[in-house]
């Protein structure tokens, strides 16, 4: 999928989401409407339960909504088997977690080329992408650490690696800064958006740390499962 | 097919990378499998010792047929039967030839006057039937003459250092050493072999009756109808090929005795706690990196990718314990074998051990791939 090809990169129409049933039953979302334009990078903030992270998830092809549609790279992924929303998962989005979620016994390049080789690229290609990619976020002299053996930081910028190695053309990250520092934080955004623009990347970045709003080209709010007024 | 290749092989090098990184559950995981194949295969190792001991006399003499006593069940000394069965069975057509064989305990005497079991076996050895196997000095010939002697080394020393030309005491009557065997130890005492006039004199009997008959088949004949003819006519004794006679022995061992339901009980105890210590080592090993898997979904692996990662951790599991384990018994049965003890390792058991801790790890990652089944990918943004 081109990140230049028709249409908005997320359409997003009336997107419920409920857990639970009966009396327990809470609605996370509540029925969002939503674009995201190819290449975009949007910001979704909100207080905590608000609904931000199960609106990634769906986007994300990692939990089904309850009603509604969400359209991602012109798929309506509610309508979509695992099998398929895997496939997906593999070729055309990249994650970064607030945890960088790294595999602990793989060393950083092992990590990185780990989405490659379940694409199907050969080892050597993929350890050559994967290299390059350590390279590109400034990691190219620690392609034989293993996770514990990096900083914070260097961590998030593996699982940045990781996340932009096979080139998707979707991003989604999760609260990609809590757990750095302010210099950190902003390396690894600076790092991020310049990675996505330069390859016109759509990034969704869910988050409530206001020190990185300013590399949003555009922010949306959630309250209580739905946008907030005023914002499209 | 490269795709599928490259897929195959992280899948691969991330099991084995994840199972090598936890030091600890790796050593639990193959304490487990080294526990179950040692004690499975010990256990099935001395028990086939014990088997091939109590089937000594059925694998060591040579015959097509043997005719014992009514409900004989093992091999050893028993009931006379009548001299008359040995007759019948010279006169029944197809077989060969037919000879007597004696087997009763008797007391042999050292030189200072110690006193100790021998299982006397009397052959006719003018004709060789039943006669002595393991032959490590003397002729079996030698027998021919009267108050002569086959004795086992096994007791050489706790009857006093016997050698060829030594004289010994059996139920209170001289008897010279002619030959000497090795290894011949049932489950009892050691095998001595004379020739039949001299074991009828040395065990006292008052009439020729023998233990067994002997049964050589023509060539050409079939020995199962040679065994119908002679049961036919010897109704009150047992008529059987030497394979029978064999899993008899064997069968009443493993069903008519306690060793077979003690072997067994420890053999099966130590497969369920390899089973129990490696399902739980990888169903905690999957629960303590539940986010890695959860990772490992949300990027596009597959359950069965996932479900892959587990069968190759069970599968080093399997491997590496059972080996480290046949090499604790291997090295255990190289320490204790001996005629007295023997730890029987025969290539099935080598070969079928690790097959069956392979199965073992497998379905014991069941429970762990269950667990993996049902992680939502979205754990991740937890």
């Amino acid at each position: 999928m081109s990140p230049a090809g028709e249409g908005p990169a997320i359409r997003v129409r009336g997107l419920t989401r409920r857990f639970g049933t009966g009396e327990t039953a809470f609605l996370a979302l509540r029925g969002i409407d939503l674009d995201v334009a190819r290449g975009e990078v949007l910001f979704v903030s909100g207080p905590s339960g608000s609904g931000k992270t199960t609106l990634l998830s769906i986007l994300g092809c990692l939990l089904a909504p309850t009603d509604g549609t969400a359209e991602v790279l012109g798929q309506d992924v509610g309508k979509l088997p695992e099998r398929a929303l895997a496939r997906i998962r593999l070729r055309q989005l990249g994650f970064v977690f607030q945890g960088h979620n790294l595999l602990a016994s793989l060393d950083a390049l092992g990590n990185v080329r780990l989405p490659l080789m379940l694409q199907g690229i050969p080892a050597a290609e993929a350890n050559r992408r994967a290299a390059d990619e350590l390279v590109a976020v400034g990691l190219g002299d620690r392609l034989g650490h293993l996770p514990r053996d990096l900083s914070g930081g260097q961590r998030q910028r593996v699982a940045i690696a990781r996340a932009t190695v096979g080139q998707p053309p979707l991003l989604f990250a999760d609260e990609p800064t809590a757990s750095l520092d302010a210099h950190s934080g902003a390396e690894v955004m600076e790092l991020m958006t310049r990675l996505a623009r330069d390859r016109g990347t759509t990034v969704v970045v869910v988050t409530h740390d206001n020190r990185i709003y300013s590399y949003a080209d555009r922010r949306v709010s959630i309250e209580d499962g739905l946008i907030a007024k005023g914002e499209p | 097919m490269t795709a599928w290749r490259a897929r195959l092989s992280v899948v691969l090098d991330t099991a084995l990378r994840m199972a090598l990184h936890d030091r600890m559950k790796l050593a639990g995981a193959l304490l487990g499998v080294v526990f179950a194949t040692f004690l499975g295969a010990q256990q099935l190792g001395i028990f086939l010792g014990l088997v091939k001991k109590n089937t000594l006399l059925t694998d060591g003499v040579v015959t097509d047929v043997w005719i014992a006593p009514h409900d004989t069940r093992q091999a050893t000394a028993s009931v006379d039967i009548p001299e008359r069965a040995l007759y019948v069975a010279r006169t029944t057509p197809g077989v060969e030839w037919a000879d007597p064989l004696l087997l009763a305990s008797a007391s042999l005497v050292t030189e200072g006057g110690t006193a100790n079991a021998v299982q006397l076996l009397g052959f006719e050895a003018a004709r060789g039937h039943g006669g002595p196997w393991n032959v490590t000095a003397g002729d079996p010939a030698a027998l021919l003459v009267s108050d002569t002697v086959f004795l086992d080394t096994i007791d050489r020393a706790k009857n006093g250092g016997f050698n060829l030309g030594s004289v010994r005491e059996i139920n209170g009557q001289q008897v010279q050493v002619v030959g000497l065997t090795s290894g011949l130890q049932p489950f009892g005492p050691t095998y001595a072999f004379a020739d039949y006039d001299t074991a009828l004199r040395l065990l006292l009997r008052p009439d020729r009756d023998p233990n067994f008959v002997l049964v050589g088949v023509a060539p050409g004949a079939d020995p199962d109808e040679v065994v119908e003819r002679l049961q036919a006519q010897l109704p009150e004794l047992d008529v059987m090929t030497a394979a029978t006679y064999h899993d008899r022995v064997v069968r009443y061992v493993l069903f008519e005795t306690q060793i077979g339901v003690s072997f067994g009980t420890s053999t099966v105890f130590g497969l369920i706690v390899g089973f129990v210590i490696v399902g739980l080592t990888m169903f905690s090993g999957v629960v303590d990196n539940l986010r890695e898997f959860g990772m490992l979904k949300a990027i596009g692996a597959t359950n069965l990718d996932l479900a892959l990662i587990l069968f190759t951790q069970a599968l080093l599991y399997g491997v590496a314990g059972s080996g480290l384990g046949l090499l604790l018994v291997g090295l255990l049965a190289r320490g204790i074998r001996s005629p007295e003890l023997a730890l029987i390792l025969p290539p099935w058991l080598v070969f079928g051990t690790p097959l069956v801790m392979l199965a073992v790890s497998l379905s014991s990652s069941v429970l762990a791939l269950l667990r993996l089944r049902g992680l939502e990918p979205a754990m991740v943004f937890r």
